[in-house]
């Protein structure tokens, strides 16, 4: 065996350990253990793959590559982030869950075989539903509950699509890519490089598996029922983990499947229409949430070396900056009480720090040059519209401009000026504060020296297969991107003014999970008092019938009845002889 | 909640000032929209060459048409908030 602690191992077995720990320093023991985690990482040697015999099979717990470790090195940052905005709640539950998460997250990127990636697949499931349950409610419980069988039914079609992989080809390993001729296109190996589908039955299986994490389309409600109703802290945790192990496991396997862009490209777009209208800004940022992985599905169905790229690279600034969204919302849901926009407004008196974190994590969203989802978004579109798909190029920008409503301007507006809704407040603690600074900075710096991204993303950043030098700062980027933002602004403006734009309704929004909290739930009560009452029917008329007939056989034992008449001895004798002459027949027949 | 009071308003309070933000977006549209004519252009698509401000124009049609669709979709899917009764 190893030498070296499985990555990931720290972050799980520390996390659980940690009520272990005296209440004084639980918190730090906390704090240092994505510290510990990630430097261990690090110098994990590069290629670094572990091997073991289990029955027929060979597992690679561990393997390290460049892909692996885009994911590994903001999985730790994201949970020292989170831990740090936890660090005011007295909350161990709370602790043990995010932290064994995190581990279990970043488990999965470096699994080399599918019976691994299978565990840490159920492990982050079980491990954060505990986020939401720490609310303690009645109604966390509910949506908890909802999420873990979801997540749960993820892992279960996920094993049952490797099995049958691995009936297929008699191997559990992930396999590797492989290079199209123009040595620029790759695919992944559950991909066929000819038709760029998936290659067999049990390969859609397993691409069903992801895509419910991924929170494709019809697959994705899960998400935005459940991150809204985590803790104030818990959501952060949630941003970062479970939908970008996703991103990489498709990026990983599916790379270069050509189904990918069309899905990807609504899921760039029907959530934007949705965040629109939802009242609970917790769960227009799940929506948001929903739309950016659509680029990384876009990116990951590309399948060029820079739209790979860039879907790496954009699920490490997203990480950062939507995880900074959902901090700043969570400092306004544990000072005010409430993240429903139509109750907030006028906040950034009381919580002016917390504001300008929240607009550094907008611009970055939003795409604005000089931040970090500037960088990352304009290699993913960079490489999608090499493909001169023009559905592509429109529903791309379309979703562009959509990201600048919900995210851009929804989020502050609402929550920080609008209407004042003379809500006053303190500002977020000091722990929350120095957490998304730290977020904040890193969107920023990204933003204008994007070069340390650059340096561990799996492939030479290139524009090109011919090896053209990748320059986001171009001045046609940044003039269009520019151009979109802007009179995208000035369109809502214009809105604002005219009383156009919608206004913040308390409400709820159908979405598809109405099919199974309403529809589904109905018709099985349908069907279950319907069977009930047949149930109930049937046992009235059986037992009716039953006592009938023993009531009447009682009836005709009295004496005098037919059955109640006593028999003579002769009769008796006759029966008795009966009787004894068939057990003699019957004896005989066995003899014989 | 109540009546913001007098004593805290700030610099956003004042409609004077809120214009101010609006006109700086305008010009500031009207630069990148003027300005983005003299620039190399480099991209995919032949209109991103032949449209002027081909990325403006789109991103405030598109903007208005995405609220649109959110007002219609508004009427098809909202609920009262204890629909679910949870």
């Amino acid at each position: 065996m190893s030498n070296y602690i499985f990555p990931g191992f720290i972050l799980i077995f520390g996390g659980l350990l940690l009520p272990l720990f005296p209440k004084a320093l639980r918190k730090w023991v906390a704090l240092a253990l994505p510290v510990i985690s990630g430097f261990h990482m690090h110098y994990l040697p590069e290629g670094y793959a572990l091997t073991t015999q289990i029955f027929d099979y060979t597992l690679t717990p561990v393997r390290m590559d460049k892909l692996s470790l885009v994911w590994g090195y903001v999985f730790h940052l994201a949970a020292l982030m989170s831990v740090l905005y936890q660090m005011h709640v007295k909350d161990t539950l709370q602790d043990v869950s995010g932290i064994t998460y995190a581990g279990a997250a970043v488990g999965a990127v470096f699994a080399g075989d599918l019976i691994t990636l299978f565990v840490y697949w159920e492990l982050t499931a079980i491990t954060s539903v505990f986020l939401i349950y720490a609310n303690r409610t009645p109604t966390a419980a509910k949506i908890g509950t909802r999420y873990l069988i979801i997540q749960v039914a993820s892992g279960v079609i996920l094993f049952f699509g490797v099995l049958l992989w691995v009936r297929e080809t008699g191997s559990v390993d992930i396999g590797s890519f492989t290079y199209s001729e123009d040595n620029w296109h790759l695919f992944g190996p559950f991909v066929n490089p000819e038709t760029g589908a998936p290659v067999s039955t049990a390969s859609w299986i397993i691409l069903f598996a992801f895509g419910i994490k991924a929170a494709f389309p019809f697959l994705h409600n899960w998400l935005q029922d459940s991150y809204p109703a985590a803790t104030a802290t818990g959501t952060v945790f949630l941003s970062a983990f479970t939908t970008k192990l996703a991103i990489y496991a498709l990026v990983r396997c599916y790379a270069g499947t050509s189904i990918l862009i069309p899905i990807g490209l609504v899921m760039t777009l029907f959530p934007i229409i949705f965040a629109v209208i939802e009242n609970d800004l917790r769960k227009v940022l799940a929506y948001s949430l929903n739309n950016q992985l659509g680029y990384m599905v876009v990116g990951a169905g590309v399948g060029t070396e820079l739209a790979l790229n860039g879907a790496a690279a954009h699920a490490f600034a997203h990480i950062i900056y939507k995880g900074l969204l959902f901090m700043a919302m969570g400092a306004v849901l544990y000072r005010v009480g409430t993240t429903k926009a139509n109750q907030l407004g006028g906040l950034h008196k009381s919580m002016p720090l917390t504001t300008i974190f929240c607009i550094i994590g907008s611009l970055s969203i939003s795409g604005m040059p000089g931040f970090s989802g500037f960088v990352t978004k304009s290699m993913t579109l960079s490489a999608a519209f090499g493909t001169h798909d023009v559905l592509l190029f429109v529903g791309l920008l379309i979703a562009s401009a959509g990201v600048v409503d919900h995210s851009g301007i929804k989020i502050p507006f609402f929550a920080f000026f609008a209407h004042d809704s003379g809500k006053r407040c303190k500002e977020a603690p000091v722990n929350m504060l120095l957490a998304m600074g730290i977020a904040a900075f890193f969107c920023i710096f990204l933003g204008i020296y994007p070069q340390p991204l650059y340096d561990i993303l799996p492939f030479e950043v290139r524009a090109d297969v011919n090896g053209t030098a990748w320059h986001n700062y171009s001045a046609s980027h940044v003039y269009t991107s520019f151009q979109l933002l802007f009179m995208a602004a000035l369109a809502f403006v214009i809105l604002m003014k005219t009383r156009m734009y919608p206004p913040e309704l308390s409400c709820t929004n159908l979405d598809t999970d109405v099919i199974y909290r309403r529809w589904l739930k109905r018709t099985a009560i349908v069907i279950g008092t319907t069977i009930q009452s047949i149930w109930a029917r049937s046992i009235g008329t059986i037992k009716g019938q039953i006592i009938g007939t023993v009531q009447r056989v009682g009836d005709q034992a009295r004496p005098n009845a037919t059955l109640g008449e006593p028999w003579t001895i002769g009769r008796t004798a006759l029966w008795a002889a009966i009787l004894l002459l068939f057990v003699f027949v019957s004896g005989m027949t066995r003899v014989m | 909640m109540g009546a913001p009071n007098d004593g805290d308003k700030s610099w956003f309070d004042e409609p004077r000032n809120v214009n101010i933000i609006v006109w700086t977006l305008v010009l500031a549209c009207l630069g990148v929209m003027v300005g983005g004519e003299f620039i190399h252009k480099h991209g995919h698509f032949a209109v991103e060459y032949t449209v002027p401000g081909f990325y403006g124009l789109f991103g405030f049609v598109a903007y208005t048409c995405i609220i649109a669709t959110a007002i219609l979709l508004r009427k098809l899917v909202m609920r009262p908030e204890d629909y679910y009764d949870e």
